[in-house]
């Protein structure tokens, strides 16, 4: 039965997801940010590991393009640490579904960490993951209905931020 | 050829599983080579376009990755509802062309269909089982159709868990349906109650309601099935030989009973019951469709009636089964039960304190040194707050045998019944037997026997009213 649950095999999305990634290499070249082929294989990899990683199941070519689309043109994201960053943001994507509860759609999700990645975090991924989205899902399960409203904001503690840090890294190392 | 594909058919069709049938049918048609690589390939891409349509339609199209649990929970769902056509179809061959030549598809497709024709079905069968719905205290019972049947209506999820069953159903049947889930489950739950409301609906409630008391005072708290009781001991009062409709067993039919069917082989136990079944049969269908000229329902002849006998015919082999037993441990009373009515209500009797031992031997020595029965009297009076003492001192070698009738001719009338009570408890009151009773007992027989047939009769009421 489980086998089932795999919808596509990782060569198949990896035609689909190259076209759609020329075209977005097309228009981002000009900040010299640019994905080959091998970079997408490694994407698409790194992706089925997250989902595994997080208990999720994914049906078609998924967020891939949508993330790579809404932070190619973030000021924070070089050619070096392009391919890295997509993967970091994608492993975070799914976890903070889980987190959020599933409340959020894709769309929603990217948004507000793209909007969040480019202001606040200015670039920090870390930023992102504990302070901002987790404040997101700690507001979904306390039942509040405008949870992207961050005015209750709390300062970066870094102490604190460390040990959730680990926290983040330990469970998904766990479940890799 | 032809025979060893019928063999192969046969061992299929008996591996199969109600609740996962599409699953194991695959299973079962790839082991055995009927279907080979291609086809389930097919299959299993077809099943994932349906997989992630309704996926899509679950997360309202916002979302493209789901839970693995929700994954799962679907694709169960669609399985289940694919199934269901496959079950519909006339034999498993049919199924199996399908399978092989229709896409998944167009079998889910129908699949939908059916689950829309039974949903529709259980409503009406519910709306039957209300109407039939038999008036008892049974906690189970109204439970369940009240609260726990509309409950699953309510919850029930046909897109994307077709083969869940939620809602809260207690209420045990006689005859359980194996094996089956959802929407079939509810089928088969529903068409069965309905046939056990339609057999009970041949005996007053009242009666009914005597016979459940009877079977325990917490009947209406117990998860019992009220059908099963109800034919268990109308089918003891045919084996019986009685031909009326009262439900009741009485103590000498049980006794005669026990005589009639204890010495009979398998053979003739089992063809005496199935001459009582087909008497309870007969009975029925006439009955069944006098009630329904008379009430102008025009009821559908065979099919109906048809699955009504086979389910009273098995319930009858569960039974007779039971009776077999509790013959062998001659414990019928606790299977063919006498009827207990409202105003038969036990009282249940709390001894007094008992006196520590010590100060109870002090006390029998007093009694022992008393030479009037008097002064033994005033000691027992006095001293005395408890049946279980009064009866230890009736044991203890300090009363003589005729200060009995003086002693017993201080009780009341509560007292008596509560020795009454012990006795029959522990020799039973119609022994013979004197050399098993004690003195005091034998003694209290001899003075009850000679007081007034109204006193001993109001005794005798009291006794049978005492629950110790």
């Amino acid at each position: 039965m489980k086998e089932f649950l795999v919808p596509f095999s990782d060569s198949f999305l990896v035609k689909q997801i190259m076209d759609d990634v020329q075209k977005i290499n097309a228009k981002t070249e000009q900040y010299g940010l640019k994905l080959s082929e091998k970079d997408v294989d490694m994407i698409i990899a790194h992706k089925s590991a997250s989902l595994r990683n997080n208990g999720r199941v994914e049906f078609g070519p998924g967020v891939i393009t949508k993330i790579i689309s809404a932070f190619s043109d973030s000021p924070y994201i070089l050619q070096e640490n392009y391919v890295e960053t997509i993967n970091d943001l994608i492993e975070t994507f799914y976890y903070y579904k889980n987190e959020t509860l599933d409340k959020i759609s894709d769309d929603a999700l990217i948004d507000f960490m793209k909007k969040s990645f480019d202001n606040r975090c200015q670039g920090n991924i870390d930023f992102l993951r504990h302070k901002y989205l987790g404040k997101v899902a700690q507001n979904i399960k306390y039942g509040k209905q405008d949870y992207f409203n961050m005015d209750e904001d709390i300062e970066p503690d870094n102490i604190e931020f460390e040990v959730e840090d680990k926290e983040f890294e330990i469970k998904n190392e766990v479940k890799k | 050829m032809s025979n060893s594909i019928l063999n192969k058919e046969d061992a299929i069709q008996s591996s199969l599983s109600n609740e996962n049938y599409f699953q194991s049918l695959l299973e079962a048609l790839y082991s055995n080579n009927i279907i080979g690589d291609n086809d389930m390939h097919r299959i299993q891409f077809q099943l994932m376009n349906i997989l992630t349509k309704t996926a899509g339609y679950y997360t309202k199209e916002e979302s493209s990755s789901v839970r693995e649990e929700i994954a799962l929970q679907i694709t169960s769902s669609i399985y289940y509802t694919v199934g269901l056509f496959l079950k519909s179809q006339p034999d498993l061959k049919h199924a199996i062309d399908m399978i092989k030549k229709d896409d998944v598809d167009y079998l889910f497709a129908q699949g939908e269909e059916i689950l829309k024709a039974k949903m529709d079905e259980c409503n009406g069968l519910y709306e039957k089982v209300i109407d039939t719905r038999l008036k008892t205290e049974n906690q189970a019972y109204t439970d369940t159709l009240d609260y726990g049947i509309p409950l699953f209506f309510r919850q029930y999820d046909p897109r994307f868990a077709s083969h869940e069953t939620p809602g809260s159903i207690d209420y045990p049947l006689a005859i359980i349906g194996e094996d089956l889930t959802g929407i079939e489950y509810i089928e088969d739950y529903l068409s069965k109650l309905l046939f056990e409301n339609k057999f009970c609906s041949f005996f007053e409630d009242i009666e009914i309601d005597a016979l459940l008391r009877g079977y325990s005072q917490d009947s209406h708290q117990m998860l019992i099935n009220i059908y099963k009781r109800v034919l268990t001991n109308y089918l003891g009062g045919t084996l019986a030989g009685k031909t009326d409709r009262s439900l009741d067993i009485t103590e000498g039919e049980r006794t005669y009973l026990q005589s009639l069917l204890k010495n009979l082989s398998d053979v003739d136990f089992q063809n005496s019951v199935k001459t009582a079944e087909e008497k309870i049969l007969q009975q029925f269908m006439i009955e069944d469709s006098v009630k329904s000229a008379e009430k102008n329902i025009s009821q559908q002849p065979g099919i109906y009636d048809n699955e009504l006998v086979a389910y009273i015919s098995k319930t009858v082999n569960i039974i007779s089964k039971e009776i077999k037993r509790h013959i062998q441990r001659d414990t019928l009373k606790n299977l063919f039960i006498t009827l207990r009515w409202p105003g038969d209500e036990k009282i249940k009797f709390e001894d007094g304190k008992s006196l520590q031992d010590s100060a109870f031997m002090q006390m029998t020595d007093e009694i022992r040194d008393c030479s009037r029965v008097e002064d033994k009297i005033k000691i027992i009076r006095e001293e005395v707050y408890s049946i279980k003492d009064l009866m230890d001192v009736f044991t203890a070698d300090c009363i003589f045998d005729d200060e009995f009738p003086d002693i017993f001719n201080i009780l009341g009338d509560l007292e008596m019944a509560l020795l009454m009570k012990h006795i029959s408890n522990e020799i039973g009151w119609d022994n013979d037997d004197e050399e098993n009773e004690k003195e005091w007992q034998i003694e209290f027989r001899r003075y009850f026997e000679m007081l007034g047939e109204k006193r001993r009769n109001q005794i005798i009421r009291m006794s049978e009213e005492i629950e110790l």
